[in-house]
This record gives C-alpha cells, sequence and structure tokens, in this order.
C-alpha cells in the first residue's frame, strides 16, 4: 500500500482529477483516505456556464455560409474552456471522467465542423459521467456531434451506413470479436432514423427514414430501434468486462489486474450499469492503493500540463495553452481517431518528449528579478509561468539543499530516484548565487524527470 | 557524389526519359551501378481505408457502373493508364511518372479473412501478422535485424511514434518539423549549462529503475541524440519543388530535407489522415488524391533537383479498400483488398498483380484479394532494403517484379 498517507492522497487526487496544491492536499489528508474517496465521489457539479451565440443559430436563417463559419469558429474556444474548467473546479472526478468519456464516445471536431455540437456532447458527457452507462449509451447514440461524426445523420432505410453500428460495437460496448457482419448490418438498419437538423443542431427523429423491419441482431430478432440496440449492447456478457478493462487501465494502471476487472464487471451488471458504483469500488480497491499502481503509467499532455498547473496553485489558463497541448500530443475536442487517445507509452515519441522536456522551461523564460515576481508574473507567451500565484512559497532561503527538498516536495511527492535528486542537487550548488533562476531551473529539472512523466 | 555516380545518374535519367520502351535488361544494369547501401524507403500510410476502386479505377467493368450510380467519376475525367484501369482524376500528375515507368501499381493487395475494424485491420498491416497480436512492427523487426547505430536510421514524420517501425529495443525518433524538435535550454550560459547537465545525468543515471522509467529513459536518450544530429542538417536546403500546402506537403519537404542533407535516413514514415469517407466522399476523396499524388510528384522532383532520386522508393498502404457497392450517403463503407503504390527511379513501372472481380464478390459483397500484402513488403525488403524478407516476416512471401 502506498505510504504515507499523504502520498496516497496526492496519488488519488492526481488520479481521480488533476492534482492538488498544498492547501487542497492538506484539507484532503485531513479527512483521511476512506472520507477523501467519498468527498471526491460525492461532488457537487460545477455550474457550467459556456455560453453559446444564439447569433449562430440566427445567422444559419440569413445566410447559411455565414452560419456555419461562425459554428466552426467556436471549435478554437473550447480546448481553453475545458482547460479553464479542469484548473479551477472543486469537483475533480467530474471533469476527470468527462474526458474519460471524452475519449470513449469520442467525436472529432474537424469532422463535426460546429463548436456548438461540440459543447452540447461535451455537457451530455458531462451529465452522464458517472450515472447509468446504458443513458450514457443512449444520449450518445443520439446526440448530435456523434451522428455527424460517424455518419448517423446520413443513415436512412434505403441504404442504412454502417459506421456508427460497427463502432458501437467495436470500440464503446462489446468489443471486436463478439459480433458478426451481419450483426453489424442489422444494427445499422435499426439505428436509422435520426437526424441532424444543421441550423439549430437539434436532434430530430424521422419515422420514414427509419427501417422498420425485422432485425437479427446478436441472436435476438424483433423490429429494433435504436434503443433496443443500445440495451442489447450494454446489457452483453462482454460490455460490462471491456468497460472495467478501460477504466482501470485509465485510473489504475496499463496492465490492468484481471481480478479487479472481473469484480468491476460484477459491480457493472449488479448496479444497473452505474458508473459512480463502479468508481466507488475501483477508488476504494486494494489495487488502486498498491504501490503497483504508483506512478504505472504515463501523465497525459492535459494530466501533465493541468496537473503541474494545479500543484503550484493556479487556477486560470492562459490562451497558450492549448498551442502547448497540442506540441505535447493532445488536442481537446480532435482526439485522433474514434478510438480516442490510447495513453500511456503512446503519449511519448521523440518529439512529444522533448516539447516535455520544453514545456518545462517556459516557466523560466522571463528575465525578471526574483523567483517570487516570475512566478507571479501573468499573460504573454508563457503557459506555465502566467498565472502562478501566491501558493508557491517565496523563496525564504537559496540554501541548495532545502530548495531541492521544497521543489521534489511539491513536484514528487518528495520522493525522486537517487540520481534525480542529486542531479538537481549539483544544479542547486552551481546556481546557488542566483536565486531567481535557481527555483525556477529545479522547477524545470524536476518537470523534465522521468518520474515527473508518470501518474 | 563521385564522378562515376554522376554519370550513371545522368545516363539513368536519359534512359528513364525513354519510358517503358527501355529493356528491362538496360535498365537493371545502369541502376546496378547504384550504390545499394543508399537504398531508402519511404512509407506513406493512408489513414482511414483508401477507395481503392475510385483510386484505380475499373473503368472497363460495366459492373463499376453499377456499383456506383452516384459516386462514380465520369469516364471522360479519368486518366487512363491502361485498356482496363484509370486513374482518379485528381490523380492527374502522376501521369508523369506512369509514363517514365516509375510507378508501380499492385493490384488487389489484403490478406485472408479480412479485418474491418480500422484498428486491427491496420495492426494486420503494420505487424504483418494477420493471425496473432504482435507488438513490433514489420519495419521494427527489420531495424532490429538490422541494428543500426545511428539514431536517425529510421525517422517517422508526424507527431507520435507510428506502429509500424515500433521495435523491441530501441524506439524511432518521431519528428514533425525541425523548428521545434530541439531540448530548448535557458539564454544565461551559466544556466544553460548547469540544465543540460543535469538532464543528461536525470536520464543518463544507471540503477535500479521501473520499466516505465527505463522506457522513458530509452526514448529521451534517441530524442535528444536525434536533436543533435539533427541540429545542423537542415541548414542550406534550398528547393524548388511545389510541395501540397498543409502538414503532409511539409512531412515530404522534411524528408528531402534529410535525404538530401545526409541524414543516413534509409526508412522515413509519413501518414496523410482522412480517407475513412463513408459519406460524401467525392469532395474529400478528390482534395486527399490530390494532395497524395501533388505530394509524390513534388518528393520525386525535389530528389531529382539534389541528384538522390534514384535512391529513394516510395510507397503507400492503408488498412483496407472500401466496399464496392456504395452506401446511402454518398460515401463508401469498410471494404477489403486495395491496390497501392510504389514510386521511384529504381521501381518498374507498370501493373501488377490480377485486379480482383466486381461480380464474383465475397459474402459481405467485398473483393476477393489477389495480393498478399506480404508479398509487397518481402518484395521491399529482399529488392531494396537487402535484408531477408523470411526472417523479417517470420514466413517466406514471393516477390513481385516491381523491383529488380
Amino acid at each position: 500500500m502506498i505510504a504515507p498517507e499523504r502520498k496516497r492522497i496526492a496519488h488519488l487526487l492526481r488520479r481521480a482529477g488533476f492534482g492538488a496544491g498544498s492547501a487542497e492536499l492538506d484539507r484532503y489528508e485531513a479527512m483521511g483516505f476512506d472520507a477523501a474517496v467519498d468527498a471526491v465521489l460525492n461532488f457537487e457539479p460545477w455550474p457550467d456556464a459556456y455560453p453559446i451565440d444564439p447569433a449562430i443559430e440566427e445567422a444559419f436563417k440569413e445566410d447559411p455560409r455565414e452560419g456555419r463559419r461562425l459554428a466552426r469558429e467556436v471549435v478554437r474556444e473550447l480546448p481553453g474552456w475545458w482547460v479553464s474548467r479542469m484548473l479551477s473546479t472543486p469537483s475533480f472526478l467530474e471533469e476527470k471522467m468527462t474526458l474519460f468519456w471524452h475519449g470513449h464516445f469520442t467525436s472529432q471536431a474537424r469532422v463535426v465542423q460546429d463548436g456548438r455540437l461540440m459543447v452540447a456532447q461535451n455537457r451530455m458527457l458531462r451529465r452522464n459521467a458517472l450515472g447509468s452507462f446504458e443513458r450514457l449509451a443512449l444520449d450518445a447514440s443520439r446526440d448530435a456531434a456523434m451522428l455527424i461524426y460517424l455518419d448517423g445523420t446520413h443513415s436512412n432505410a434505403d441504404a442504412p451506413n454502417e459506421n456508427y453500428a460497427r463502432e458501437l460495437m467495436e470500440l464503446f460496448t462489446i468489443g471486436i470479436g463478439n459480433y458478426t457482419e451481419d450483426d453489424v448490418k442489422a444494427s445499422a438498419r435499426a439505428l436509422t432514423g435520426w437526424k441532424v437538423q444543421r441550423e439549430s443542431g437539434t436532434v430530430i427523429y424521422r419515422p420514414g427514414r427509419h427501417d422498420n423491419g425485422v432485425k437479427t441482431f446478436l441472436g435476438q430478432t424483433g423490429s429494433f430501434q435504436l434503443e433496443d440496440i443500445v440495451r442489447i449492447v450494454v446489457s452483453h456478457p462482454a460490455t460490462g468486462e471491456n468497460l472495467s478493462e478501460k477504466l482501470v487501465k485509465f485510473f489504475v494502471r496499463p496492465d490492468p489486474p484481471a481480478d479487479l476487472v472481473r469484480r468491476l464487471a460484477t459491480v457493472y451488471y449488479d448496479s444497473d450499469y452505474s458508473i459512480r458504483a463502479m468508481m466507488q469500488h475501483l477508488l476504494r480497491s486494494a489495487e488502486f492503493s498498491s504501490e503497483a499502481a504508483y506512478r504505472a503509467t504515463v501523465k497525459s499532455p492535459i494530466e501533465l500540463i493541468v496537473g503541474g498547473l494545479r500543484t503550484l496553485g493556479v487556477t486560470e489558463a492562459d490562451p497558450q495553452i492549448t498551442r502547448l497541448l497540442v506540441s505535447l500530443g493532445q488536442e481537446l475536442f480532435s482526439p485522433p481517431s474514434v478510438k480516442g487517445w490510447d495513453g500511456n507509452r503512446d503519449w511519448i515519441g521523440a518529439s512529444t518528449l522533448l516539447a516535455r522536456f520544453n514545456a518545462g522551461l517556459q516557466i523560466q523564460r522571463r528575465d525578471v528579478g526574483s523567483a517570487e515576481t516570475v512566478l507571479a508574473t501573468s499573460g504573454g507567451s508563457n503557459p506555465l509561468a502566467s498565472h502562478l500565484e501566491s501558493d508557491w512559497p517565496p523563496p525564504v532561503s537559496v540554501d541548495p539543499e532545502t530548495a531541492v527538498g521544497q521543489v521534489l516536495d511539491r513536484v514528487l511527492d518528495g520522493e525522486a530516484s537517487a540520481g534525480t535528486r542529486s542531479a538537481l542537487r549539483d544544479y542547486a550548488d552551481k546556481m546557488r548565487d542566483s536565486s531567481p533562476a535557481l527555483l525556477r531551473g529545479l522547477l524545470r529539472l524536476a518537470m523534465t524527470a522521468p518520474e515527473y512523466q508518470l501518474n | 557524389m563521385t564522378i562515376l555516380r554522376r554519370q550513371v545518374l545522368k545516363w539513368g535519367a536519359a534512359l528513364v526519359a525513354m519510358g517503358p520502351t527501355v529493356p528491362g535488361f538496360v535498365n537493371r544494369t545502369a541502376y546496378a551501378a547504384s550504390a545499394r547501401n543508399d537504398a531508402t524507403l519511404v512509407l506513406i500510410q493512408l489513414i482511414g481505408g483508401n477507395d481503392g476502386l475510385a483510386t484505380v479505377v475499373p473503368y472497363s467493368d460495366p459492373a463499376y457502373a453499377d456499383l456506383r450510380p452516384d459516386i462514380a467519376d465520369p469516364l471522360d475525367s479519368l486518366v487512363t493508364l491502361t485498356d482496363e484501369h484509370a486513374l482518379h482524376p485528381a490523380m492527374a500528375p502522376l501521369r508523369g511518372l506512369w509514363d517514365e515507368a516509375a510507378l508501380a501499381i499492385v493490384q488487389g493487395v489484403g490478406y485472408p479473412n479480412p479485418n474491418r475494424s480500422h484498428f486491427r485491420s491496420i495492426e494486420i498491416w503494420d505487424t504483418a501478422q494477420p493471425d496473432r497480436i504482435d507488438d513490433a512492427g514489420w519495419l521494427g523487426r527489420y531495424l532490429d535485424h538490422v541494428n543500426p547505430g545511428s539514431a536517425l536510421y529510421a525517422i517517422n514524420v508526424g507527431d507520435t511514434a507510428a506502429a509500424v517501425t515500433r521495435r523491441k529495443s530501441q524506439p524511432v525518433p518521431s519528428v514533425p518539423d525541425l523548428d521545434t524538435f530541439s531540448l530548448n535550454i535557458p539564454d544565461v550560459p551559466l544556466d544553460a549549462a548547469a540544465q543540460l547537465a543535469a538532464i543528461e545525468r536525470i536520464y543518463a543515471e544507471a540503477g535500479p529503475v521501473t520499466p516505465q522509467e527505463e522506457f522513458l529513459r530509452g526514448v529521451a536518450a534517441t530524442a535528444m541524440q536525434a536533436a543533435s544530429d539533427l541540429r545542423t542538417m537542415g541548414a542550406g536546403f534550398e528547393s524548388a519543388a511545389e510541395y501540397p500546402a498543409g502538414s503532409f506537403g511539409g512531412s515530404l519537404s522534411l524528408i528531402a530535407q534529410l535525404i538530401a542533407g545526409g541524414s543516413g535516413t534509409r526508412v522515413f514514415t509519413t501518414a496523410l489522415g482522412g480517407f475513412d469517407t463513408h459519406s460524401g466522399q467525392q469532395t474529400q476523396h478528390t482534395r486527399l488524391l490530390e494532395t497524395l499524388a501533388v505530394g509524390i510528384v513534388a518528393l520525386m522532383n525535389d530528389l531529382r533537383d539534389h541528384r538522390v532520386a534514384e535512391d529513394v522508393v516510395i510507397a503507400t498502404y492503408s488498412e483496407f479498400g472500401r466496399r464496392p457497392r456504395q452506401n446511402g450517403s454518398g460515401g463508401t463503407d469498410h471494404g477489403t483488398a486495395a491496390p497501392l503504390f510504389v514510386v521511384g527511379e529504381s521501381v518498374r513501372g507498370g501493373m501488377y498483380g490480377a485486379t480482383p472481380s466486381l461480380t464474383d464478390l465475397d459474402a459481405e459483397g467485398d473483393l476477393r484479394f489477389t495480393t498478399d500484402f506480404r508479398s509487397v513488403y518481402a518484395t521491399l525488403l529482399d529488392r531494396w532494403l537487402d535484408a531477408p524478407s523470411g526472417l523479417v516476416l517470420e514466413d517466406s512471401f514471393p516477390a513481385l517484379e516491381f523491383l529488380d
């Protein structure tokens, strides 16, 4: 088991959220681990105030080209908006689960081409983030962005489109190997009839486009509708296991312990597909708190950057942060494929690792007088440094030993390999006479270390 | 470059200009003089499943128009290659390479029991293992076989690691561009030196580490070595070639720059995405094929301008072709076999492999493959990269004749 308690709490807050500054960490530590898990699970939904300009729908009526252009433009604002939520929300599990579902029932903004629909999908995922998986799968199947992304809106009784039908089974529920090409064709027919109204972005059901005929799907026969297909795949014996495995890989470790996956699958069916019940079991499990889970997986760019900023007490996103995330390999609202992000080692390539190293440097690019002012400077082209606030202790001491200790405590739970520790110590000795650069340099180095790349 | 080689090049260019009428043995003799240890492969993945039938159109088969009543390009817009085959109109730029016999088209490439999942099927293509899950890509196994010393021997031009070059041991660097591919250090000399030393020390440190840290150390070593090797590589490169706008054109241009700059890279991989054309296929597919064709021609021109064209073979692949019968959304669903392109001055241009029948389809209404994709790989390995294909592919596959 991860010990001491503070380290275990930090692990919980990194996995269930995006890491925490020292005040937040203190607060959860005071509760004790079990109560902290309950507090994490029983969050208040954080108010969602993304304003969709009604002028866009009006513009569609006047000039559809202009309407489409405005709708497309919204996309650019979204990653920054979402990162701000992740930085500021006290209900971080809500946001982390929304991110998980964004990589599961995913859609790419560059295909959907309408930021309003991406916002709506994001809200739908957040609303269902810890609810019933059946409700989530239903809402996702009738979601406007999804209907565009996987061609449901183009599908009709005369010529059903197989795109969504295939991915619903392959990626979202029962998994490859559990269905035939005939099942793809049958469910594609059952899923017809749902259409996106492009001006308003609303979804309508057109009975005339639906194939009312009898279908045989996964061994069952009936004149199935979308709701029937979702019910059948959600209740399928493979879905609980697949979903459990994905949750364990994301929240616990990339090599999922088989026993935990089995237990979670049981919870899935016993709880009527309750995601909250699954997450409760997962976060309370011995596997989650085991040493083998500690730093077991590679941080996503979001976890790296949002986590780094939260750790340092930063609560607001610099507009540049979207570009930084893209260079690290994670563009929110535009995952690389319908499979979302593969995670773990797929985050690490030569260029993305260099980008991680360079992200740490951005902290210390500014040529100013003291670490205090550097860390508090705002604005400009420096995503990491721009909103650093008073949470970071001022440099009361430039004693190298103390400075290294402070940085390692804050950034790496005080736990670093002998090599990392001595490299930081050497650096501090060399830089002991230039205190403003020292803390920034130590931060950069700690964030460059392999330990920091791991979650 | 030696004088001898320059002469061969000139002669080679003259022969190429004569096109397909050059007897095969003359071609072979001319190219035999080129140093095979410079043989470089550029592998382009077409992400999403390229519609082979609209790319190389079997226009003389009346079944084609029946299968594609709404989305077939008009006959008179096609770029006719043979009595049976024509290129998509947007691929007209490739016509010159076809006439010079520098473009080979391999028909009906696929594998038994086709998988219609994007992810499983590309995994099969990348690993060359249709029957089991394998971590290493087929070019990764080739790299493990060669075990090169240089960090630049294989490069994926893009943001993320490529599965096809995934190795058991050392990772292959992914380089999106030269500007950002560097380790930044502060402007203050004292700090810069101290940070560089610290980072090197952090990542070089021996001792007990977890497998994840070990993995990170491996990538960091490759990244820092490659960044250091590449620092001077791009300098002074000038190009008159007109690449397509966008990141794919940028990737091809970087490949030309590195080859011309003598990076010693023998395997480049890159990708063009967006081929999953379930709906509104024609607009999107036209744009993509134009980007591909213009890009290939620009790369060839650039390589010729820098006198390295005969060292390079370009090949394309995609996870599957698309269903012969169009769907109701003006698109096509996931299919099976498809043609692929192999381009280069050292390539024997022409049509290879049998064209799949449009009437004798499989149970799902898809094409039956005629050429095993591993035969294409075996040809590239045995006849271009000079590596034993049996060892790399763990089985033997007959080579095709698009390379000598």
